[in-house]
């Protein structure tokens, strides 16, 4: 479908052209080759129908992000890069899960709902960084650790989960 | 790789480095991520209740029709967001239309049906699963499941008719028949001439006979024609199978040629049994009639050449599941360590008619034969052949050296329209 194929570019475009803006005004030249060469390198694999490069390029794009919060790039430009790289990676996985079907009923409601929910979780994740952006709390030592055992509570069920399957 | 550990690796990796670094622009990263993690937690499929049932749109084909096979997996659980549909096409079996797999959304109650066609070679194929997965919409949590589908198709061979075959073996049994029974009474052909009993048919009184005897009538017998025990031996051991650049296969041949003659026996009323003697030993009980009839297609529809040490030669042959003084019919392009045990065969009383597809003239039909060794090799080989059939021949054995390119229905007429060999069973003294 064209809709989700348009949208995969365009999120590989957004993804690519927002780090390199970023990491440019921030004087980070050699990071703005690797944003734009993992973008076409991510088009190039989707276009070759490469399912193992999908999430190597989320990876590699996660680092460039990661990169970019040490070398003060704007935190628009990174949130953006973020969102973007999420669209990217689920498109492709969508795109690599009906590639493997020879029949898809009702494909149009299918990508709808799949857009929908994407687009509903994204806009509350964008939503909440943004409001991050502006909070500013201070832990407690007592929070820290209620936050930690959290951590290993939901590492614990992930653990688990994943044995079961 | 999971996508749940993957965004797990990623988010703990994040949450990590801005613990270690002291970063909070890293945790303002992670939130997207959980978030797109968290919702595919929720809405993935908890408790998956599916049912599935196989269709076939028939369970006996011909090679090459087409068979329409048709799955309905219905939800009888909670709401599955995307379920993928897979389903295993037995080897062999050519798509010709349709999707063997799918993908589609299944509310409570709701059915999603995959149609497809198959078509196939000679065989038995038997489905046995299909795959599903599902998963919540963005594809994060997802759970597979393998479910029974059971489904058979026979694809039998295809049976061309050879008409009434004449055989004459020496015991028959009690029904009325078209095989003559070597025993005076009703029938058509003259027998012999016996004193007349009451009850007698006036109108079968011999006359000529009667007049040469002073008060004593003598009556015309007619031999009686019955049915008989016929078992057809198929040869399906590795070593008979003939295939030339991997393209026709003269056991093909042997299986066409098996179909055709059980048809006519069973057709003529006849017992008839099928052994398939190879891999191992594929024993079809002798029957009478269309059951019978769609038990040896089955049988054949299986059939498939194979090696064992232990059926490498006729020796082992079981003899004890013939019927004594039955008709064999040995199906088999011929070996020469074959005629010994056709003789011994043929000595303990049965009447033995063997169907031989000619391997040279196949071979030849598929090679040069214009080729100078080619041609040197299949005159040295045809020599060999025809001796061999030559022995069988004069053990009295009836003997088609059947071209497969003729037609079996012509040549089979052509062979049997020669009197069989009368050759009496050689007594054993113990």
């Amino acid at each position: 479908m064209n809709l989700v194929r348009s949208i995969l570019f365009g999120s590989v475009s957004v993804l690519s052209l927002s780090l390199a803006v970023g990491h440019f005004l921030a004087g980070h030249p050699v990071w703005v080759f690797v944003a734009i060469f993992l973008g076409i390198f991510w088009a190039f694999a989707h276009l070759r129908d490469w399912a193992w490069a999908n999430s190597l390029s989320f990876l590699l794009f996660c680092i460039t992000i990661v990169m970019g919060t040490f070398f003060d790039v704007a935190i628009i430009w990174l949130i953006m890069g973020v969102v973007s790289a999420l669209v990217a990676w689920d498109i492709s996985y969508w795109t690599t899960r009906k590639n493997r079907v020879g029949r898809i009923d009702r494909e149009d409601i299918m990508v709808k709902q799949h857009l929908r929910r994407l687009g509903g979780v994204l806009v509350i994740g964008l939503g909440f960084s943004l409001l991050a952006l502006n909070l500013h709390l201070t832990l407690t030592f007592g929070w820290i650790l209620i936050l930690g055992f959290v951590m290993i509570l939901a590492l614990s069920r992930v653990v688990s989960y994943l044995r079961d399957q | 790789m999971s996508r749940i550990l993957f965004l797990s690796f990623i988010i703990y990796s994040l949450i990590i480095l801005a613990l270690a670094s002291v970063n909070g622009l890293l945790i303002i990263m992670v939130l997207p991520v959980l978030l797109y993690l968290g919702a595919g937690l929720l809405f993935g499929p908890e408790n998956i209740e599916l049912t599935v049932e196989r269709e076939l749109s028939q369970d006996r084909a011909l090679p090459g029709t087409p068979v329409e096979v048709s799955i309905s997996l219905t939800n009888l659980g909670e709401r599955l967001e995307n379920i993928l549909l897979f389903d295993q096409l037995p080897h062999g079996l050519k798509l010709i239309d349709g999707d063997t797999s799918l993908m589609t959304s299944l509310d409570t109650g709701e059915t999603a049906r995959l149609q497809y066609s198959v078509q196939a070679k000679r065989g038995y194929y038997r489905f046995q699963h299909v795959i599903i997965e599902a998963a919540d919409r963005l594809g994060i949590r997802q759970k597979n499941l393998t479910l029974d589908a059971e489904g058979r198709l026979f694809v039998q061979p295809v049976v061309k008719s050879v008409g009434r075959v004449n055989i004459r073996p020496r015991g028959t049994r009690v029904y009325a028949g078209y095989i003559p029974a070597r025993k005076g009474g009703a029938g058509v052909e003259f027998f012999g001439v016996r004193e007349y009993q009451q009850g007698d048919p006036l109108r079968w009184i011999n006359w000529r006979a009667s007049a040469r005897h002073r008060n004593t009538l003598f009556i015309n017998e007619f031999e009686q024609e019955r049915v008989a025990d016929v078992s057809i031996i198929l040869d399906t051991r590795q070593r008979s199978e003939v295939k030339v650049n991997g393209g026709s296969s003269l056991f093909e041949c042997s299986v066409q040629a098996t179909a055709a003659l059980a048809e006519s026996f069973l057709n003529d009323g006849n017992r008839v049994g099928l052994l398939q003697y190879g891999t191992q030993l594929d024993w079809t009980i002798p029957g009478y009639g269309k059951v019978q009839r769609e038990r040896i297609l089955q049988s054949l529809a299986r059939s498939a050449p194979g090696a064992s040490m232990i059926f490498e030669k006729l020796e082992n042959l079981p003899k004890r599941l013939l019927p004594s003084n039955s008709q064999l019919v040995f199906i088999s392009p011929l070996h020469n360590d074959d005629v010994d045990i056709l003789i011994q065969l043929r000595a303990r009383g049965y009447a033995l008619l063997v169907i031989s597809p000619d391997p040279v003239s196949f071979e030849l039909g598929e090679i040069d034969s214009h080729n100078e060794t080619n041609a040197l090799a299949s005159r040295l080989a045809r020599i060999e052949r025809t001796l061999m059939l030559h022995k069988l021949r004069q053990a009295g054995i009836q003997v088609l050296d059947w071209d497969v390119n003729i037609p079996l229905d012509g040549a089979l007429h052509v062979a049997l329209s020669r009197p069989v060999p009368q050759v009496h069973p050689i007594e054993v003294r113990t």
